[in-house]
């Protein structure tokens, strides 16, 4: 099920809600994973299984880890194990076809069927959950967790389950076993799933739109390119920052407290900002389970850059198995590079004008890399961008379309700011109260609305 | 204030939720022209292939509380905000135009040969024509540079590769593009645009025509609200009026579908009390046909979309009987038809739009 549904809205939350604060407060944890688990198998029940048998050996593995604390080589081997049939599990749904599909063009290989089998939804956010649980045992920085049920609902836990923010069992630990829940925090949980939900009903898939057009155009003019290209960076932010927003706001609802996942993206000043920034909790993965057990920059200058390579080429990898995300990783690898050798220091002492435009610059060509997957297209629409297609510089549909968004690329453009928060702390906590409740209402109004006359509303992270 | 945000977040999800239990299901909606989904069926089958699933999403977004108020808000909000388009039409000054892309070069390849290898098969004489939208003959009314099928571009195409003879019906509506052809809130042509029509189409058949605009229609009624209405959700459009110009007198129409046949006349006065009044034409879809117009004439053939149940009333006068067939409900061998029932030449004319999606040509060659 996705949040931005009328089924998830008007039917299951208020049934969740109601269960939920109707059972006694030791019914909770289980009220959660029932729900979690018709929320995960609504459409495609069969991967419950998947689930299950997931939770079921990341809670063995748990225990045995916690059983050998005393004989170091043991828990170690058996964390190794944990690791191993968590990437085994990514790697058999996620990444075998590809590799197939790579591996046919080798002669030898040629007969090798793949195998079409869809992607379980969230696969790749609650495999990294699992094996950080295991780690972070062997390492003393978590408990184990002897309830099955709650552990169950650390896995399964369902704001976060499909699209993130990645939960480190650490940060969770305590709030699993116990949770306080109060009326100004889930009016505050209220406030930010109803902005998330604005932003991606009423902002990306808007704009969203604008970028099938040019996704899908034959031979886009240049300043067509551009525009598709903007669409999609809008796009990917509100509904990416959109989704985390509802993960948080319904944890709050629920008595919960996530991480921040995207900190204003678009206001970075270098590739390194940014990437602090941007889909925050994956970068905090990948820095504690990787990038620092690599030995990070303390192994001198060539292991630090090629750990920087490792990190990125896995960070590209993990958003969609295809070259393009690849690619995609590798180009951050080797700007992040760049400014730790070269540049962030001369960044440092420009105008703020030039760090901001410098990375939204790579931000969105990297965004035309991430967007495209087929590499052919690719490079036609990067060509495009650059007038190097022979397509025309502009079209009179470029001017109907930069017409029908005239409204809208401002709003996008303001609300990729922190404008609006700034202004909104400054009102005094009566009016702001007030305001909240109109600008809430009517945020829920126009979200029915699109929602219910939906022609285009994309789950985007399927090939996550 | 907090606990005022929490009542109102619940109030409204919750509120909607008993608001959807408590009012009866619609089976259908005037304002859309269409079945709504219904209850799904609760099988475990259905669960595991997910198919329950997409079923209870439909029937929860198309029994939602207030549907045609939700549509027509977002249609104002997507007005307010600046955009020329809602829901794949263009929202034009005073009336309301179809957006038609390019078409797939594929279905339009099929379908063409589909034509051609009738025609170069048939026994009697074969003529074609394409109705183009009002999104050509009206171009210069759409939002500047919206994109758009370019149809003269690909009718005269047509008309090159077609082996049947070719009637230019763009032509004859391009020629009187300031007059009313086309309903505002409908993408079908009135009946003055069937006039034009079955001018240039009997004039190319060589059969000579007193038809004429110069004789006043009646208006049969002035609240008409059609498909384009209802999809681009745009309230504000005032309504069509829609006129017949020729009397149903003793004309009349037996409708045949499969044993079943049921006599009636050229128009259906009870469709002028629903939403969907264009149905007042031959009371609307149709599987087939047959019209004895007490007229001396050869007996046509006529397949064709619903374009032509405003043109029929024009053709009477020069034919004795017409046989309207809609091949999307028509499985039987045409060659065969022809044969059984003294045909002496078959028209297949269809809007320019629903040529180039068309999924039911083939049947052509059954």
């Amino acid at each position: 099920m996705v949040f931005s549904s009328l089924m998830f809205l008007f039917v299951y939350l208020p049934v969740v809600l109601a269960v939920y604060y109707v059972v006694p407060l030791k019914g909770r944890n289980p009220v959660l994973f029932a729900a979690s688990l018709l929320f995960y198998g609504w459409g495609e029940p069969v991967y419950l299984a998947v689930m299950i048998a997931s939770i079921a050996v990341n809670y063995g593995f748990g225990l045995l880890v916690e059983k050998f604390r005393a004989e170091d080589k043991k828990a170690r081997r058996v964390v190794l194990l944990s690791v191993l049939f968590n990437l085994a599990l990514l790697f058999f749904f996620k990444y075998f076809d590809f590799v197939i599909e790579n591996l046919r063009s080798i002669r030898l290989f040629s007969s090798l069927k793949p195998l079409g089998l869809t992607l379980p939804i969230g696969i790749s956010f609650y495999t990294f959950q699992t094996m950080s649980y295991t780690i972070d045992v062997y390492r003393g920085e978590a408990r184990s967790q002897k309830n099955f049920v709650t552990f169950g609902t650390f896995v399964t836990l369902f704001p976060q389950l499909i699209a993130g923010p990645i939960l480190q069992y650490r940060d969770l630990d305590d709030q699993l076993r116990e949770r306080s829940s109060s009326v100004s925090q889930f009016a505050s949980g209220v406030e930010v799933f109803v902005v998330g939900l604005a932003k991606k009903v009423l902002l990306a898939n808007s704009v969203g739109a604008l970028w099938d057009v040019y996704k899908a155009a034959a031979a886009p003019s240049c300043v067509g390119a551009w525009l598709g290209v903007i669409a999609f960076t809008f796009q990917i932010y509100f509904d990416f920052s959109g989704y985390s927003d509802m993960a948080v706001g319904l944890g709050r609802m629920l008595g919960f407290e996530f991480m921040r996942n995207f900190n204003y993206p678009y206001m970075a000043r270098s590739i390194t900002d940014f990437w602090r920034r941007w889909h925050i909790s994956l970068g905090a993965w990948f820095r504690n389970y990787l990038y620092i057990p690599l030995g990070g920059n303390r192994k001198g200058r060539a292991r630090w850059l090629i750990n920087i390579l490792i990190v990125w080429a896995a960070t590209g990898l993990w958003h969609g198995a295809s070259w393009n995300f690849l690619l995609w990783g590798l180009y951050f690898a080797v700007l992040l590079m760049l400014e730790k050798l070269f540049l962030l220091k001369g960044l440092e002492r420009a105008p703020r004008a030039v760090g901001h435009v410098y990375a939204l610059f790579f931000i969105i060509l990297g965004w035309a890399l991430f967007g495209l997957e087929d590499m052919g297209a690719c490079g036609r629409y990067l060509a495009a961008m650059f007038g190097l297609s022979g397509a025309p510089l502009y079209t009179a549909t470029d001017g109907y379309y930069l017409g029908s968004y005239a409204r809208l690329f401002p709003i996008l453009i303001l609300a990729c700011t922190p404008l609006g928060a700034r202004l909104w702390h400054r009102l005094k906590e009566k009016p702001r109260g007030a305001l909240a409740l109109i600008l809430c209402l009517i945020a829920l109004v126009l979200s029915t609305a699109y929602l219910v006359d939906s022609t285009y509303n994309p789950f985007l992270y399927f090939r996550f | 204030m907090k606990k005022a945000l929490v009542i109102l977040f619940v109030a409204f999800t919750g509120g909607f939720l008993l608001l959807n239990v408590a009012l009866p299901d619609k089976t259908f909606s005037d304002m859309e022209n269409r079945n709504l989904a219904g209850k799904p069926a609760l099988s475990l089958q259905g669960v595991l292939s997910g198919q329950f699933e997409s079923d209870a999403e439909s029937y929860v977004t198309d029994q939602f509380a207030l549907r045609d108020h939700w549509i027509a808000l977002k249609a104002y909000a997507e007005r307010l905000l600046g955009k020329r388009e809602n829901n794949g039409v263009y929202i034009c000054s005073d009336t309301l135009i179809e957006r038609i892309d390019e078409p797939d070069a594929d279905r339009l390849a099929a379908n063409l040969s589909a034509v051609n290898r009738f025609a170069e098969n048939s026994a009697v004489p074969v003529y074609f024509t394409l109705i183009p939208s009002a999104a050509e003959i009206w171009r210069d009314r759409l939002p500047a540079g919206a994109p758009r099928c370019d149809e003269r571009a690909l009718i005269e195409r047509l008309a090159a590769e077609t082996k049947a003879v070719f009637i230019d019906t763009l032509s004859a509506l391009g020629a009187h593009s300031d007059e009313a052809l086309y309903y505002r809130t409908d993408h079908h042509w009135t009946s003055l645009g069937a006039l034009y029509g079955a001018q240039a189409l009997l004039n190319g058949m060589g059969l000579t025509t007193t038809l004429s605009a110069d004789n006043a229609p009646v208006r049969v009624t002035d609240a008409f609200y059609g498909t384009l209405y209802s999809r681009s959700g745009a309230r504000y459009i005032q309504p069509d009026g829609i006129d017949a110009y020729v009397p149903g007198g003793e004309i009349t129409v037996t409708h045949i579908e499969g044993e079943k046949e049921v006599v009636t006349g050229l128009y259906d006065e009870e469709k002028l009390a629903v939403k969907d009044k264009y149905a007042f034409f031959m009371g609307g879809n149709q599987p087939l046909a047959v019209v004895r117009t007490g007229s001396e004439g050869q007996k046509l053939l006529l397949i064709r979309d619903s374009y032509a149940d405003c043109e029929i009333p024009f053709l009477c006068g020069a034919f004795s009987e017409i046989h309207a067939l809609d091949l999307r409900y028509y499985r039987d061998s045409l060659s065969a038809y022809i044969e059984e029932n003294g045909i002496d030449c078959v028209v297949i004319s269809y809007s320019l739009r629903s040529f180039i999606s068309d999924t039911n040509l083939f049947f052509l060659n059954r």
